[in-house]
């Protein structure tokens, strides 16, 4: 921190008030006006992040996401301008970065992120950024060898086995901190998902622990079956279930009650559904409200 | 006149160019070896970031002492242009008749030493979605040869031509994807330049690289974590410590200890001292063991890139307090002896004095006044000694139990390097005093998934200042004095022979204090914060100070009360030059 520059780093902060400048209080202007105004709705989705929004094999962005990016802009009648993003270390961090106040270098606020992790006290812990529109549940699970572990009654029996997690992600916190640290050294960190299902699928691993719409999308690209998939109340976990949303900056009341139409209509027709099953992955419908 | 002279194309001919070359500008051979071990001595240049490689910030220039500094004055100024006015880090270089100054978002100028007029400037294109996580700044170059050096904030090391500015050379030190960048000014050792990195706080490895300063091409190169393989000239060089002698599992692939503030070298043991960052991830809890080798001081030799010694400051540093200050050695005149030593002011509170051959603990005191986390060090093993009040717990996450932990994890001193006299024997400590609150952030997400994150909000000390300008004797760790600031320090120092020392202030103030009283003698407010480092030299018989101005670096990123002390200030983005002034002929 350079963190401090911090370096580099830093830990993740919240950033409860910031010194910036804030946007002038008098935003006669709906977000929606201007959107309709260029004919075009800027939606920021996550680089590198199947099987949500990730480049093909011919480099195009493709996923769940990008689909609904796409039937959203579809519903305003304006073009798509869709930009994948880098994760920042936190959610905090792509708010303030993609939605309400812009990168540092380059660039301006998207009107649109989507994959927002949301629930009531985020919801309304976040005031530079509002946060709705729930379209997906996601839930913690694990795939395993099921002739090896047996049935994965409790999370002890991957004590000893090889389990593949994302670094630093939730799964990874769990096997490093639950049951006294008793998994952390069962653990095999890499950098993301489907790496993890890659080297499931080689026989590398014996179980890799994820949220589920990211392993059902893994197996699904690979054309492999889930052998034993499940999903659960991991004891000690703080959270296996959450809902996941859209954020756009606070203050535009018309372009959120757009989006939720849209959201709805795209519920109610099935396509949204439709969407999830192209890429292998089960909608599990949220418990917020649009 | 030499660049006008190439750029015009006038000559004819080898010996015309060789004549001229040996006529008029001696100096055009470029900076060698010699001159960058020299830095120190030789007034009329500053070659080095830190004013020598040990970077002591020490000027022998005396012109400029404690009865004349009321008569500086501006002579001339450079603005860095454009909208991006962001923390200016930066120590200004002088050679040549030329100040090389880097700025935010990795831009480099070449100023006329005598005018301030600009000779070329280099804007680094930068891709979208950098994530910095602080701030856009950049602390100063290297100067080898005919080369200028600096990293980027796309972690990139670029060689530019000192005269017109064009790139040399462009070497890749991380992926910027991945999260790597790079703002600390490189050093020159040997012919080599020597970098960190930096970077976010997971998915990286800290790592000391050797390039050969002329081409770029890497030499070797020296992973901070325990288990990763080091190279030497494309070979194995042996890994860094021993596989899982701290570490749990594979938690070492991704251990952090980022090296971001870059390093110093002691020519006389022939060692590089890096400072290596916190270990990955923040929750301590969660990687039981010292983490080696986070959050220490790591000699380095600059031949083969083998860790000579190691000193972890904060061991399994649950604190994000980092280890990334710089090591300055010095001689230490102690019982009537002399020892060879370094000094350390630390982000965890304590100064450190080290045998800089060996590494060997001397002593460790207090340079802030609190310090929650620890009861002091034991001056036989070295270690610090815990106080109860690790935070992260992960069995208290959803409770959300809240720590009180002093100092903040912005350190009690961050980045901003400290300055020693060798008159004074003191060494002079930029610190600031401030807390924070810490707990487990239970309702926190990363890429749409529940995470389990930190909650902070930092706190002052005191009511009526938060930095601190203190005058530490290392041979006592005693404060022999101290200037207190209403806002926090985040600027460098400079001491000189005319027994004065300078720094700034984000006030906006650049400030000249008495090296032995802390009296302070001279203001000048600059227009926005002073985050800078100063430098002095002399030109044309008169000596002359620099320092950069322009509010910025990690400090407005954090809100709470802090944030209060510090929102009036102007953005900026500046070199201001100084000399004393002279009356104009009768």
């Amino acid at each position: 921190m350079s963190i401090t520059e911090l370096r580099g780093k830093a830990l993740r902060v919240l950033l409860l008030l910031l010194a910036l400048p804030l946007a002038s209080v008098a935003a006669a202007e709906d977000r929606l006006d201007t959107i309709r105004e260029r004919g075009e709705l800027s939606v920021a989705v996550y680089r590198d992040f199947a099987p949500y929004s990730y480049a093909d094999a011919d480099g195009h962005y493709v996923g769940i996401d990008v689909d609904l990016a796409k039937a959203l802009a579809q519903a305003l009648a304006v073009k798509l301008d869709l930009r994948p993003v880098i994760a920042g270390e936190d959610s905090d961090d792509d708010l303030r970065v993609n939605i309400w106040r812009g990168p540092l270098i380059n660039g301006s606020p998207s009107d649109l992120m989507l994959h927002i992790g949301l629930d009531p006290e985020y919801i309304k812990r976040t005031d530079k950024a509002e946060l709705f529109g729930a379209y997906q549940r996601e839930t913690v699970s694990v795939i395993y060898r099921k002739q090896q572990i047996g049935t994965l009654d409790t999370p002890l029996k991957l004590a000893g086995q090889k389990v593949g997690v994302e670094v630093d992600s939730i799964s990874d916190y769990y096997m490093s901190g639950a049951f006294n640290g008793r998994l952390r050294t069962s653990a095999v960190r890499l950098l993301s998902v489907d790496e993890a299902v890659a080297r499931y699928l080689k026989g590398e691993l014996d179980a890799v622990m994820a949220p589920r719409g990211q392993l059902e999308g893994a197996l699904f690209r690979a054309h492999a079956d889930a052998a034993a998939v499940t999903i659960g109340d991991f004891v000690g976990l703080f959270r296996t279930q959450w809902d996941v949303g859209m954020a756009i900056k606070a203050g535009n009341p018309e372009l959120k009650a757009a989006l939720q139409a849209a959201l709805s209509q795209l519920r109610e027709s099935g396509r949204l559904r439709e969407i999830y099953a192209s890429h292998g992955v089960t909608l599990q419908d949220p418990l917020l409200r649009p | 006149m030499m660049s006008r002279t190439f750029k015009q194309g006038h000559w004819r001919g080898t010996a015309m160019a060789t004549f001229m070359l040996a006529s008029c500008l001696p100096a055009f051979a470029g900076v060698t070896d010699q001159m960058i071990s020299n830095d120190a001595a030789s007034t009329d240049d500053v070659v080095t970031v830190g004013m020598s490689q040990g970077g002591q910030r020490y000027s022998p220039l005396n012109k400029i002492n404690t009865s004349t500094v009321a008569d500086l004055v501006p002579v001339w100024t450079f603005s860095f242009g454009d909208e991006k006015q962001r923390g200016q880090e930066t120590q200004p270089l002088i050679y040549n008749g030329k100040v090389f100054v880097t700025g935010s978002y990795s831009r480099i100028w070449a100023l006329d030493a005598k005018t301030g007029e600009r000779l070329w400037a280099y804007q680094h294109r930068l891709p979208d979605g950098i994530m910095p996580c602080c701030d856009v700044v950049n602390r100063g170059a290297a100067l080898y040869d005919n080369l200028v050096i600096f990293s980027t904030l796309d972690a990139h090391l670029v060689a530019l031509n000192q005269d017109t500015g064009k790139v040399v050379w462009n070497e890749t030190l991380g992926d910027y994807k991945a999260g790597y960048s790079n703002t600390a000014a490189p050093l020159i050792v040997d012919g080599k330049v020597i970098t960190g990195v930096s970077g976010g706080e997971f998915g990286i490895v800290g790592r000391v690289d050797a390039r050969d300063a002329r081409t770029g091409k890497l030499v070797w190169t020296r992973p901070t974590v325990e288990g990763h393989m080091g190279y030497l000239n494309g070979q194995e060089n042996g890994i860094t410590g021993k596989l899982n002698a701290s570490w749990p599992g594979d938690m070492w692939k991704f251990g952090g200890a980022a090296t971001w503030l870059g390093c110093t070298y002691g020519a006389d043991v022939r060692l590089i001292y890096c400072g290596t960052g916190n270990p990955a991830p923040w929750n301590s809890h969660l990687r039981p063991g010292d983490n080696l080798y986070s959050s220490s001081t790591l000699a380095i030799t600059p031949d083969t890139g083998k860790i000579a010694w190691s000193y972890q400051t904060t061991p399994h540093d649950g604190w994000d307090f980092d280890g990334v200050n710089e090591f300055i050695p010095f001689d230490m005149k102690k019982d009537g002896k002399t020892v060879k030593a370094g000094a350390k002011a630390d982000r965890n509170g304590f100064f450190y004095v080290l045998d800089r051959g060996n590494g060997k603990f001397i002593s460790a005191s207090p340079f802030v006044t609190r310090q929650t986390w620890t009861k002091g060090v034991d001056a036989k093993t070295g270690r610090p000694i815990e106080a109860d009040t690790r935070p992260g717990d992960p069995a208290q996450a959803e409770r959300g139990k809240q720590v009180f932990s002093a100092p903040s994890f912005l350190g009690g001193k961050n980045w901003m390097p400290m300055a020693y006299n060798q008159n004074t024997g003191l060494f002079y400590v930029p610190a600031n005093e401030w807390g924070m609150d810490i707990w487990n952030e239970p309702i926190a997400y990363k890429k749409g998934a529940a995470y389990l994150g930190a909650g902070f909000t930092i706190h002052p000390l005191y009511d009526d200042y938060i930095g601190a300008l203190r005058a530490m004797d290392p041979a006592t760790g005693k404060i022999v004095w101290e200037y207190k600031n209403p806002a926090p320090l985040w600027g460098g120092v400079m001491t000189t022979a005319g027994d004065l020392v300078f720094t700034g202030t984000p006030e906006g103030y650049f400030k000249a204090f008495d090296a032995k009283t802390g009296k302070e003698l001279w203001k000048f407010q600059t227009g926005s914060g002073v985050v800078g480092q100063p430098v002095t030299w002399e030109q044309d018989g008169e000596q002359y100070v620099a320092v950069a101005s322009g509010w910025g670096g990690a400090v407005p990123l954090w809100g709470g009360e802090v944030a209060k002390k510090v929102k009036d200030i102007s953005q900026g983005g500046m070199l201001w030059v100084f000399k004393l002034h002279r009356a104009a002929a009768p």
